[in-house]
């Protein structure tokens, strides 16, 4: 009978070895709570077979050491969590951080980008007279009749921005058309479209701003400004009293762009207009 | 010239004290010069506050030129008043001082402060105005208000910008939030049990806003100046802190959060609307909003990029982006941002080596200023005008209160006193009760 209890003993004291990376606090309780029942058979053993009792004795005495083992393999992985949880929340927050320094560096890049444009022109504008003759037969060279040459999207991306801050919202506008209309196919094209419907807005031009705002949506839908103009548009219509539409807009932005910041707030926003 | 002119002429110079005077004898202003009230604002016209008549009229003269010289948009020309003047006024003489206006004042026994301005240049009367006691005794805080508010009507009739006399600062000293004039007078002790933090002002002056901390953890309070009540913000969850008002001050923003905070936008005054949040700053604070003037645009305090920085966001919570760039591996402490009445910049904390000081970035071109460089300087609020910035500094040694002009550089400290004052809000103008 000792035998048989010994093997029913063995069997999971090996698994939980075993796997002691895995041991719960539980396990190591259920491990103790086996150790004494044994050591209560091992006393009932001793007066009918003291061989047997000693073996059991020693099966005893393994099994604390066990336990002892589990014991402190618990509190290391307790400790393991805890540095992997904090290990996590700094890899977050350098994610972050890596998240905004390359939203920084975008934009250093943007700016970079226009002030090489500016310069490209600048050195078009001053170039000698005499680089006229390397333009190819039957054209004409743009300095010598058009003037100035047109300035890059970067270029005027910034411009438009620096004129929006300055509230100068015609100005910006133009800036921002004359992007779409010089280059269609850039990068910059949804942005400045975006920010026309902005320039709009603070310009208090709420028709035209809307419509342009729709326009970024419709044309640009895998822009990250289409969900933002779409909230925007909903936002507006909300503070006109326009609520039925507001809600049926920022349910559009949270179906179909779960994952973006506009979507967080759009449900924010869709709580309150019910 | 007659001699009565000649007599008039001699018993002004005596009384005012006169230093030697260029051109004596020569009493018309020469034929092609044009010093007149047209207001240059790189100039500092001259200004002379003749003596004032009437109840505690020396009082009333000496906060009027005392608010004219803090205002730093006008020379206040310091004589003997001598006697109230009477009768017409000798604008050459007034000239040859340098002045090019004259401020007359008189207490009237109806209990209102009567106020004429002299136009130096074109001898004669340039406006008038009356400004009611409403039965506040002398030298009292109506009463001082009621001086101030005609010192910002008599700048704004000079230079065409209304003063900032008529206001005042609220701020935190030993946890407790006190108020003070704009020129350092009327220390009041708001009356709050608990200790309070971040005070804000409400756009009618009427009402504070700040972070009250209790028992349970920081929460927002709304207290009521003229009838002493307050009203506890509803809990967003965690620690709510740093509030302020929108320009309309019907909605109130501030920090709440636990581990991480972010903004969010309630009612000032109930209107049953949910609380909307401004901010994703992902688990990281956010804090320290402040609207600009238009109420579009809010700027705060975020630690996104892995270290405090100013932000922009425009207020329904989209197009967030930071304000303050700082060069690449530079990791500095920026905080407290106030947007200016303007619009035109932000005034901010940095770290700058070893001291925070006062900094302020321009909203068109992004281009950073530093205003301070004396010892520690931190928590700028700027005045109504846009022009002047209150700000905490140990240039004194204990943190004080000081006032600076963002144009001439010029600085006056504000707070006196034992502890530590810091965390000062400029209110906006107060109007007539």
């Amino acid at each position: 009978m000792i035998r048989r209890f010994a093997r029913l003993l063995i069997a999971p004291a090996v698994i939980l070895t075993a796997g002691a990376c895995f041991a719960t606090r539980g396990d190591v309780r259920i491990l103790q709570g086996d150790i004494a029942r044994l050591q209560l058979a091992a006393a009932q053993a001793a007066s009918a077979d003291t061989a047997r009792a000693l073996q059991l004795r020693r099966i005893i005495q393994s099994l604390s050491n066990i336990s002892d083992t589990l014991r402190i393999a618990g509190t290391t992985l307790a400790r393991f969590q805890g540095d992997v949880s904090m290990s996590m929340r700094n890899v977050q927050e350098q994610l972050l951080t890596v998240q905004e320094l390359t939203g920084q560096s975008r934009k250093q890049v943007e700016s970079l980008r226009a002030q090489l444009e500016a310069r490209a022109a600048e050195q078009v504008q001053t170039a000698p007279p005499a680089a006229a003759p390397t333009a190819a037969p039957g054209t004409v060279p743009p300095t010598a009749t058009q003037g100035a040459p047109a300035p890059g999207p970067y270029q005027l991306m910034d411009l438009g921005r620096q004129q929006l801050a300055r509230g100068a919202t015609s100005a910006a506008r133009a800036a921002f058309s004359d992007l779409l209309t010089q280059y269609p196919t850039s990068d910059l094209a949804p942005e400045a479209q975006y920010w026309i419907a902005e320039a709009y807005a603070s310009a208090g031009s709420a028709v035209e701003a809307d419509s342009v705002f729709a326009l970024v949506a419709d044309k640009y839908p895998t822009s990250e400004r289409a969900p933002v103009a779409i909230y925007k548009r909903a936002v507006a219509l909300k503070v006109a009293g326009q609520t039925r539409q507001a809600r049926l807009l920022l349910q559009q932005v949270i179906d179909k762009y779960p994952k973006s910041e506009a979507a967080t707030l759009a449900s924010a926003l869709l709580r309150d207009l019910k | 010239m007659p001699l009565r002119s000649y007599r008039r002429l001699l018993l002004l110079c005596t009384t005012l004290c006169l230093f030697p005077l260029a051109g004596q004898g020569q009493d018309t202003i020469p034929q092609g010069v044009r010093v007149g009230l047209t207001y240059d604002p790189s100039t500092r016209p001259g200004v002379f506050v003749t003596a004032v008549s009437g109840e505690a009229g020396d009082s009333v003269r000496a906060i009027l030129a005392r608010d004219l010289d803090f205002g730093d948009r006008l020379n206040v020309i310091s004589a003997d008043a001598g006697p109230p003047p009477t009768g017409r006024f000798n604008y050459e003489l007034y000239f040859k001082l340098g002045a090019s206006a004259i401020v007359q004042a008189s207490v009237s026994r109806t209990g209102s402060l009567h106020v004429a301005v002299h136009d130096v240049t074109a001898k004669r009367v340039l406006n008038v105005g009356d400004f009611a006691f409403n039965g506040a005794a002398p030298l009292s805080a109506g009463w001082r208000m009621a001086v101030h508010r005609a010192s910002d009507e008599v700048e704004r009739w000079i230079t065409s910008v209304r003063g900032i006399a008529a206001t005042r600062v609220v701020y935190v000293r030993d946890q407790r939030l006190w108020i003070v004039d704009s020129d350092g007078a009327n220390l009041t002790p708001v009356g709050i049990g608990g200790t309070a933090l971040s005070p804000a002002w409400h756009p009618t002056a009427r009402y504070i806003a700040y972070t009250a901390m209790a028992d349970d953890g920081l929460s927002v309070v709304v207290r009521d100046l003229q009838t002493g009540q307050g009203r506890r913000m509803p809990r967003l969850g965690g620690s709510n802190f740093t509030p302020t008002f929108s320009p309309d001050g019907g909605t109130l923003v501030y920090s709440a959060g636990d581990d991480g905070t972010d903004l969010y936008a309630v009612s000032a005054f109930g209107g049953g609307e949910q609380p909307r949040r401004v901010t994703f700053g992902r688990g990281t604070p956010t804090s320290s909003p402040t609207f600009s003037p238009d109420g579009r645009k809010i700027a705060y305090i975020s630690g996104r990029p892995g270290h405090p920085e100013v932000y922009i966001t425009d207020a329904d919570g989209t197009n967030a982006e930071l304000l303050t760039e700082a060069p690449s591996g530079d990791r500095p402490y920026r905080s407290d941002p106030d947007w200016s009445p303007d619009g035109r910049a932000v005034a901010f904390t940095s770290q700058e080596g070893p001291n925070l000081q006062v900094m302020v970035i321009s909203m068109r071109d992004r281009r950073i200023k530093q205003l301070t460089g004396d010892a520690r300087n931190e928590n700028p609020s700027w005045a109504p005008d846009a022009r002047h910035v209150v700000f905490t500094s140990t240039r004194s040694g204990a943190k004080q209160l000081w006032v600076l002009d963002t144009e001439s550089g010029r600085t006056r400290q504000l707070t006196r006193g034992a502890g530590v004052a810091r965390q000062a809000a400029w209110s906006p103008r107060m109007e007539q009760p």
